[in-house]
Formats: C-alpha cells, structure tokens, sequence
C-alpha cells in the first residue's frame, strides 16, 4: 500500500526531542456533576410485539468521547392487550445482562389487572458502554390457559409508548485529537439527543450540530474536498441533513464554539482563521502540492470543548490530497502526527481494494463471519450472514445457493425457511420428515440484485412443533441447522444502468464512489452547497463501512466546461436547473428536457417548445443521458425549471418510495409527490409536454395516476386478451369455412359419382 | 628544601590514604541471611536497593570478611539481620576509624553513632504507628526495631506511635545508620532515599512517572490502544507498551498480525516505546518488523545488559518461586541494563483509582523516584484513559524510558 510521503523523521525527532521532561499539565480534578440524555427507545425500533413469544431486538450506539456515570435508567411506558393472562411476562435485557422484568395481563375470570405500565429501571454500573449496545425484549404473551399454539394471536400484544426512554447518565471529558475516529468524532454528539440541539417546537429547525464550512468563492478542490467530507459524515448513518449546516468559514469564528466541525480553504482563505499558532505555521510552510489534515480542540477543558478538522492545502492539488486523506479511514490510521502535512495522496492496498470487489467463486458459509446457522425455538427466528457483494455490481441468473441442512423429524408440516439475499427473496423450502436427515437443497438466485454494503444473505425460519407449553424451552425440539459447507456462489456482473428506475444505483457503481461525479454550476450558492451536502450524507450512508470514500466533483459554466479528468470514465448527476444543464454536456448532447428561449422563457421537451408558464414551478425534473464524454457511462440531469429544484430533487435522489417509482428516460415529480415517467426509446403516441400536462393537471392526484397506472395495465391486459379472442375466434372461424368447404366438395363429388354410376 | 621534602611525604601520606574510586564497589556484611527462626530472605532487599547506586555488590558474611574486603570497598554496608556481625577486632577498628561511606542497618545501626559497637541490642516490635521522612508520613509498622541512642538533631526519620516516634534512620558524618530492615516499603523507600545523600549523584533527576500499557498481544483490542496513543500524544506525554504475540488469555480471539504490528507502528509513531515481553527478549525482535524494541519486560531469559521494564524478584524463601520486590527507582542491571519499576498497579474502578493516586502520591515523595503506571493493554479505553489521569492528578512529569535512562547507558540495544 502506498503510504502517504510524510516528513517522519523531523516530526518524530521533533516529537521525541519534545517528550524529554515536558510539564505536561495534569488533567485536574475535572469533576463535572453528572447529568444526562435521554435516547428514545422508539428511535432505534418499532415498539410493537406481537406474537405469543414475541421478541423485540433494539440496538443503539453511544459515544465515545463522554464518560459514562452511574445512575443510567431505563424509563418503561408499556401497553399491553387486556386479554393477556398474568402467566404473561416480558424481560429487557441490556448487553445480555438482564436489567428488567414485568408481569402483564390479568387472572383468569378475575379482574382486569392493568394492562398500562411505567417502570423505572436502574443501570448498574458498567453495563452501558460506548459503541454499540443491544437492548433485548422477550415476552411471554398467552391469552389462554391451554397449550399455545398460535403465534400470531393478533389478541397476544405489547407496545412500548413514546414515553420509554434510555436515561443515560455521563459526564464530559476533555477533548484530544483522534483524526483517526473521523467522522464519528466530529458527528458523535448527535447520539445524545442535546436539548441544544434539539428543536424547541415544530415549526423551528434544530440547532446542527456539526458544520462544514468553506469559501464563497470555492473551486473544484474546495467543494469536492467539501463533498469527500459530507459522505464521510454520512457513513455514521445517524447523521440526518438537518443536523449538518453549510456555511462560509467566516463564520468559523463563532461557530468553532458552538459546534464540532470541518474547516475546508487553501492557506490564503484561512490565514485570518483563528487557529493555534502551530496549524498556522504549518499553513505557512506548506510547499506547492502538499496538503495539511489537522484536528483542533477548542475551549477549555471544563467545559464543553468542540472538535474541528482544518483542511487545508497551499494550493487546489494539496488541498486534494488532505481531502483524499481524509476520505480514506485506512490513510487516517496512519495519521502521524497532528497537523499531518501530506505531500502524497493515499494509495489503496489490494486488501483494502478487495472489499470493493464481490467474492469470486463459491464460498461456503463456515468461511463467512459466525459461520454455519443455527436456529432454535418454536415459530419465528431470523439471522443473516455478510457477504461480500458491494455497491456497483449485481447479480446474473448463474448464482446459486446450496442449503445442507437438517432438523428434526418431529416438525410439523407448516415449518419451513426462507432465504433472501439483501431484500430479494430466493426462495423457501419445506421443512419436512423427509428431509429431516442431512439433506442438500439448492436456491437459485435470481438475476439483478443489485449489492449493497452490507449485503446480507438471510435466513428466516418459521418451525412449528404442534401444541407445547410455550412458557418452557422448546430449543431442542425445534431447531434448524445449516452447516458450514453450505455453497453459496454469487455470479455477479458490473451493474447496469438502463433506465430511471436505477437512478438510486447511479453513482454506486463503485463502492468507494471513485466512479461517481456530481457536476454543479460554478456560481457560489449557498443551495448549492447544501444538495451537495444532502446528497454527500446520503451516498454515504449507503456506504457505512467502506475504508474509502472518494467521489470526484466538477465545477461547469456558460463558459466553462467541466474539467475532463473530473467526469471521464465515471457516471454521476448534473446539478443544477433545466437552463443551466445544456452548459454541463455542451452542445453536442440533445437533452430530452432543458430549458430554452433567448429570454430562458421557454422549455424544450423533445425539441417542442413550452412556454415556462404552463409548467408548476415546483416540478423536479430528472433525465438520464449517456455521458458525452465516455460511452457506457451515464449522467443524470436533475434539477428544477429555474433552480436546483429543492425538495424534489432530494426525495427525488434520497426517498426509495419515490425513486422506486421512476421509470423510463425522464421523470418528473410535484410537490404533491405525483410522478410522470417517459421513456424516449420507445413510440410514444402522445407527446411528452401532453403526458406532462395530463400527468400534473390540477385535478389529478396521486391515486388518481395510480389509477390510471392501473386501468392503463388492466386495459392493456383486456386488449390482448380481446386480440387473443379475436385472433383465435377469427382463425377458428376460418378452419371451420375451410373444413366445411372440403365437406361440401367431397359430398359433391360423391353424389356425381353416384349419378354417373346411375346412369351407366 | 626541607619543606619542599615534607610536603612531598604528606603528598604521599595523603595519596596513600586517599579513596581509590571506582575499584571497590560496594561490599556488603552481613550476620546472616535470615532473621532467627526465620527461613525469609533478608540480605537480597538491601542488595537490591543497593544496586540503584551500583551494579557490583560483594557479598561477605561478617565471619569470612577480612580486612582487605573493608579496604578494596568504596562504600561499605553493614547489616545486622539477627544481631551484630561477628566482625574480627581489626574490621570493627577499621569501620570504627574509617571515613569511607558506610550504612549500618538493624542490628549493626549503632556502628553509625561511630562510637564503640554495642553488642546485644535486643530488637523489639513498634505497635503500627507513623514513618514520618522530610515531611511526609505514611502507616508503618516495624519488626524488627533495633533500638539505639541518637543525637535527635541528627535524626532523619522516625516511626512509631503517635508521641512515641523513635529514630529510624540519621545521619553522623560520612555514616548513615538504619534501625530497621528494609524489606519493604515504606521502609525500603526511606532507606534507599537517605542513600542518595552518601552514594548517589550529585543532582537527583525529580520524580517522574513512567506510563506502561503492559501487554499488548493480538486479544487486546487495537481501536483502545491506538486511542490511548492518541490521548498521550496530544498531551505530549511519552509512554512504553510491552508486547507479545504468543500468550493470548483462553476463549479469545487473535486480531491479524498486520492488525497488530499497525496498531503498535501507530503507537511508536506517537511517542510509544515498544518493550518485548517474556520469550526471549530481544532476541524476538525480528518478529516485530518493522516496529524497532527498545527494551525487555520479564523475559524468559534473563539479560542484565538490557533496558527493562518490570520488578527485580528473588525467591523470599530458598526453594520457593522469586516473586516480586518493590522498588521506586531505577535499578542498575550488573550487565549493565537498567529496570525502570513497573510499581504502581490498579484497576479499574473509582476505589482503584484512588489506591493508585495514593500510590503514586507515596512514591513521588523520595527523589529520583519514578512512579511506573501499569495500565493493563485488555482494559477498555475509558478505562486506561482513567488510570492516567489518576496518576496524572499528581502533576508529576512522565518520562520517556529509553531517553531518560540514567547513566551508564545499557550495553545490549536492540
């Protein structure tokens, strides 16, 4: 792997010079009172269980930069279903401690126990932890005294109300810079559920918590260092947009006590920053293309500190490379030193490229992470297994998986698994007697499922043992067990983009985003900046825990194409508004949909020219054009009639319940959500601007087009239907003339014969 | 003429009975070994703490020394563990008149007064009471005390019970006098601090802590050890991991080997210095490519001329396994190497925390003390992080262990 060529031996040498008899000053008794936050248990789940052994699984991470106290609680507002019996009970168990347990329902032909609960659970000590906590609930739920037997007794319920909350009991710590924890050290505080954060009413914004700031006047190495930051963000998934501001880095004065942080300028825009002296005299010694990655520490130790990355560069190449640096967590384990002056941008090793890559050849499951399956206990049970099957590929109809699995005999004939492959089902099997013995079943896979980190090949079971005591332990009875040579062979292909209805897949086509671009006009605009910020956390939590993240971004105007090297051999969108998109492919690309008119008074569909006023200013638009740069590749144009088309264009990118409606070549959608789809490779018998106006007239709604999607189908379907009849009828018809004709013929040759038989 | 003659004749005279330095090392006298009825080791603490002053301590039981012995030395020491050596009458006139060093512990203490030896001084048992030394105190309790009479002016420190503190260490001229055995603290403390005074540098380095995370193997969790490394570089604070890759504690998992030497590399790179532990010391340190040791911990075989880390043992009962010795100072290999004290350990709750300011708070009180801070490499990171800061709520400086060795630096380097 190439590592990234930094001065190590002054800076060790400075380092160890430096750590002779230092008075490193002692941390003091910096005793804060303990307080605390509160995690809404209903944030990280549903909190309905249903089902007589019904289990709920919640899991939550807490950050790491506080110190956890005692006097953590567990608030419990519960509900249940008033036909529950008091044999019912649920248990909470917290990190597999149990913490908790409750008696639910009431006695038999006696009175109504309640059926509303609130508990309040003390934490012991310890069992909290920073990182991921799973919080487990198991319920007995019997509405009868008999044997149980139906789990999905709609009567057996619980619910756990708003009001359960995880009461987290912490103190603050002072800061130091980890630049290796990056984004979660930045990002961290919003686990915390703040009130300085949190919004004082609905009708206000919360307070963000984490900002990204940089110059007005940003080039291509500013805002693509800008969006490397916004998908590193985004991997933390608990990061939403609202949490995240943009803004100028004159407003870092202020803010760099309010808030954690990434500072992105060349030297110059940051010389006025107020930053420590030694990240300034490092800006300063800054060589032609060598970039400065620092974490600085603001405020004093006894109070809340703020955590800010600088990046910086002493010009645009630089800047890169402490972009790049910093979107690469492989490079960032590395960091030497703080600041770290990086002279070279980081490499990617073969083991690190390997995850952005599918397993090739069969693998058997033992090879995967917690190996073989085994699932135990009556009716439901789930579990996955990772696999190695990234973004940017999917899968041809070659694949397949081969179940060797076993059970016991005495399963009733109702039981039987599942298995999918991320949300794709592949198939199921019976669980029966007689394939109770070691017993090979095959699944195919189904073509075009697309990867997605992580890819999950999940097994979920539903074994019934007929009628059992379901307050006792049914493991041994009821088990399933897929054994580790299990063959699962994944035949996958480079993903394809045909149409719209991929618009989600369109810059994953390489798991460390270096095949996505996003284009966006030159002029500064603070909306600008913040869909590349929107869609920056969006891409990547699709990518949590990709090593690398590294999308490329390219500034274009009426004068300035974009930048070559930025958009060849890559696919990605076009930002920006219909008047702006031709700029970006230049004048060799027709565009199915761009704005027009010498005045910008006109939209072009198709090449028919529509007054811009027939048109809701609302509508989002979207078009997939092959990219005029490399063939193979594609680009999506997006954006509004006169701007980047706001909400649209964000649920365009980011909502599955509306991307997963987009078909066809170009769409568009309203702010009522109604979408029009079209597809410009096929005949259309009415013309796009027609189908746009029929799509979002005043009158329509969205179930409406959704009707008419359906009678649109069931009349196609009763006009082949009645082809077909006529068709056949028709053929029919004719056989029988024709049989009918050779009757008549025949019969009348037999009757001249006759006569002339006669005759003779 | 004449003058010039007698000046040159007391020149010689003076030459003659001059100290010949260096040649003599340190020549310590014993009684026995043992207290009567006891089978416990009482010489080898006093030549461990001996040996933060030197590397060559001659042993000689008072019936074998001979006069020679007390001449070739250049500081003597003289222990009497049950009761007075047995000294023949020309080594007793000789420690009488000379103006060498000389320490004389337990039942030899009185040979410090420079008087006549008392013989017979019967050792009695002090009720726990307090050690009060330059001002600080600490909980002692001391058996056996060996009773003598001592000009208070000259009165170093005292024990006993409140009201009822006796003498137990002073200084008379070039002589230091002990009343105690030194076995272990806060004795052994007090006893190797008053040395300084007559066998030590000139300038004693302050106290120091020295941070070891102390077995880092492929079970620990690389995220918590890089985050420490962290933690001290931004405080600027040097500190030494000990490692191996061969022992993993049962039913844990290993992390891969790159895993491993990258959290190490991140953790030298940040002002860590790598100790090998057990095995065969340096020896191993090709495994460890391209991380470059700088020392030993416990190794399997042992190697004096190396830089160490860790507690000097002995075996307290002939037969039994060595256990550990408390020491809280650097400590001369006779190799040549030298043992930074891993001295202070804890764990990881708040009443451990507290044990290990005290630790730390008792050490830092002698001169040239380092106070080294096991933090254990399996901890959670909050909790080595806790461990830190406790020791660091001293205000005391830490050291790095390969740039602060004391001289003679250790022959064997990596």
């Amino acid at each position: 792997m190439k590592q990234p060529k930094i001065k190590i031996l002054p800076i060790a040498a400075a380092f160890l010079v430096s750590s002779l008899p230092i008075h490193s000053a002692p941390p003091g008794e910096v005793h804060r009172g303990a307080t605390s936050f509160d995690l809404p248990l209903l944030e990280f789940g549903d909190g309905r269980l249903e089902g007589v052994l019904a289990k709920k699984e919640y899991t939550f991470q807490l950050p790491e930069h506080v110190r956890y106290e005692q006097g953590s609680e567990l608030v419990l507002s519960y509900r249940a279903s008033p036909l529950l019996l008091d044999i019912s009970t649920f248990t909470v168990s917290l990190n597999d401690r149990q913490i908790a347990s409750g008696r639910l329902g009431h006695e038999a032909n006696g009175v109504e126990k309640q059926n509303e609960g609130m508990m309040t659970v003390p934490i012991p000590e310890g069992v909290l932890q920073a990182g991921w906590n799973r919080l487990v609930v198991r319920c007995l739920l019997q509405t009868t005294q008999a044997l149980c037997r139906d789990v999905d007794n709609p009567a057996a319920w619980m619910e756990f109300s708003p009001a359960t909350v995880l009461r987290v009991a912490y103190s603050n710590q002072p800061l130091f810079a980890e630049m290796q924890r990056f984004p979660d050290s930045i990002a961290e505080p919003i686990l915390m559920n703040l009130p300085e954060f949190c919004s004082p009413d609905k009708k206000n914004s919360p307070e963000p918590v984490v900002s990204l700031l940089l110059p007005e006047e940003s080039g291509d190495p500013e805002l693509r260092s800008f969006l490397i930051a916004a998908t590193r963000l985004g991997q933390t998934v608990y990061t939403p947009a609202a949490a995240v501001s943009t803004g100028e880095i004159g407003e870092f004065t202020e803010l760099s006590g309010r808030r954690n942080g990434v500072l992105i300028g060349l030297r110059e825009a940051l010389a006025e920053q107020p930053l420590p002296g030694h990240i300034k005299k490092a800006l300063a010694e800054l060589q032609p293309g060598e970039g400065l990655l620092a974490e600085v520490i603001y405020g004093p130790a006894e109070t809340t500190q703020r955590r800010w990355i600088v990046l910086s560069g002493a010009d645009g190449a630089g800047l890169e490379k402490a972009a790049l640096t910093l979107g690469s967590s492989v490079a960032l384990r590395s960091a030497p030193s703080n600041p770290w002056i990086v002279t070279k941008g980081p490499g990617i090793s073969p083991l690190v490229e390997k995850m952005a890559q599918p397993a090739v050849g069969p693998l058997k499951l033992s090879s995967l992470e917690n190996g073989e399956i085994l699932l135990r206990g009556i009716f439901r049970n789930s579990t996955s297994r990772q696999i190695s099957f990234p973004p940017g590929f999917e899968t041809t109809n070659a694949g397949y998986v081969d179940f060797n699995f076993s059970h016991p005999e005495n399963l009733d004939k109702t039981s039987a698994f599942e298995a999918r492959l991320n949300d794709a089902v592949l198939g199921s099997v019976a669980l029966a007697p007689d394939n109770s013995g070691r017993v090979k079943q095959r699944l195919a896979i189904p073509a075009g499922i697309a990867g997605r980190d992580p890819s999950l090949l999940t097994v979920s079971s539903y074994l019934d043992i007929g009628s059992v005591d379901c307050a006792h332990r049914n493991e041994e009875r009821a088990w399933l067990k897929i054994s580790g040579d299990s063959i699962i062979d994944i035949r996958s292909t480079p993903l394809k983009i045909e149409d719209l209805s991929r618009l989600n897949l369109l810059c994953l086509r390489d798991a460390f985003l270096r095949r996505a671009t996003l284009l966006v006009p030159e002029d500064p605009d603070a909306k600008r900046n913040d869909l590349l910020k929107v869609i920056g956390l969006h891409l990547g939590s699709r990518l949590p825990s990709m090593p690398v993240l590294w999308p490329q971004l390219a500034t274009y105007g009426p004068d300035s194409p974009p930048d070559m090297g930025r958009v060849e051999k890559r696919s990605g969108l076009v930002l920006g508004s219909a008047f702006q998109w031709p700029e970006a492919f230049g004048d060799k690309t027709r565009l199915i949909a761009e704005g027009g008119g010498a005045h910008g008074e006109q939209m072009i569909l198709r090449g028919e020219k529509v007054p811009v006023t027939d048109f809701d200013p609302t509508l989002g638009f979207v078009q997939l054009v092959p990219s005029p740069w490399t063939s193979g590749e594609y680009f999506a144009a997006i954006g509004g009639i006169e701007g980047y088309g706001g909400n649209a264009t964000v649920d365009l990118l980011t909502k599955p319940e509306i991307f997963e409606r987009l078909r066809g070549t170009v769409s568009a959608i309203d702010a009522e959500n109604r979408i029009f789809t079209y597809d410009v490779r096929t005949v259309q018998e009415v013309s796009l601007s027609n189908q746009m106006r029929l799509a979002f007239a005043p009158d329509r709604h969205v179930e409406d087009l959704e009707g008419q999607e359906i009678a649109k189908t069931e009349a196609g379907v009763v006009a082949t239907v009645t082809n077909i009849g006529i068709g056949t009828g028709a053929f029919v018809f004719l056989a029988a003339m024709f049989l009918i004709q050779r009757l008549i013929v025949r019969r009348r040759r037999k009757i001249q014969s006759t006569e002339e038989g006669d005759e003779q | 003429m004449r003058s010039a003659a007698i000046l040159l004749a007391l020149a010689m005279v003076g030459t003659a009975l001059a100290e010949k330095p260096g040649e003599g090392g340190v020549l310590l006298v014993y009684d026995f070994a043992t207290k009567p009825f006891s089978m416990e080791n009482e010489i080898e603490p006093i030549a461990i703490l001996l040996q933060r002053f030197a590397s060559g301590i001659h042993r000689r039981a008072a019936k074998e020394v001979t006069l020679a012995d007390f001449e070739k030395a250049e500081r003597i020491v003289v222990a009497g563990i049950g009761g007075f050596p047995a000294l023949s009458p020309g080594c007793l006139e000789y420690l009488q008149k000379t103006t060498k060093h000389m320490v004389a512990i337990g039942a030899a203490a009185e040979l410090a007064n420079g008087g006549s030896a008392a013989r017979g001084v019967k050792s009695e048992a002090l009720a726990q009471g307090q050690l009060v030394y330059l001002g600080s105190e600490w909980s002692a309790s001391v058996d056996p005390y060996f009773p003598v009479e001592v000009d208070a002016s000259k009165v170093l420190a005292r024990v006993g019970p409140a009201g009822k503190e006796m003498p137990l260490c002073w200084r008379s001229g070039n002589r230091i006098g002990f009343a105690a055995l030194p076995s272990s603290p806060p004795l052994s403390m007090v006893f190797s601090d008053v040395l300084l005074d007559v066998f030590g540098p000139a300038n004693t380095s302050p106290p120091a802590l020295l941070f070891i995370v102390r077995d880092f193997n492929p079970s620990c969790s690389a995220e918590s050890l890089r985050r420490l490394a962290d933690y001290f570089a931004h405080h600027r604070i040097p500190f030494a991991v000990t490692t191996q890759m061969r022992d993993l504690p049962e039913g844990t998992e290993a992390m891969p080997r790159e895993e491993f030497l990258g959290a190490l590399e991140y953790a030298s790179s940040h002002g860590a210095r790598i100790f090998l532990r057990g095995g065969e010391g340096l020896k191993d340190a090709a495994k460890f490519d391209p991380i470059k040791p700088s020392g030993i911990e416990e190794p399997d075989q042992p190697d004096s001329s190396a830089l160490q880390i860790g507690r000097p043992t002995y075996a307290r009962i002939p037969g039994e396994p060595n256990s550990p010795f408390f020491i809280h100072a650097p400590m001369r290999l006779p190799g040549g190497g030298w043992l930074w004290p891993a001295n202070v350990r804890g764990g990881v709750d708040g009443g451990l925390l507290t044990d290990i300011r005290k630790q730390v708070r008792d050490i830092v009180a002698f001169r040239g003390s380092v106070a080294g801070v096991v933090i254990p490499a399996w901890m959670p990171f909050q909790s080595m992080r806790d461990v830190v800061d406790a020791a660091r709520f001293s205000g005391v400086t830490a050291i790095d262990p390969v740039a602060a060795v004391p001289t003679p630096q250790p022959i064997s380097k990596p």
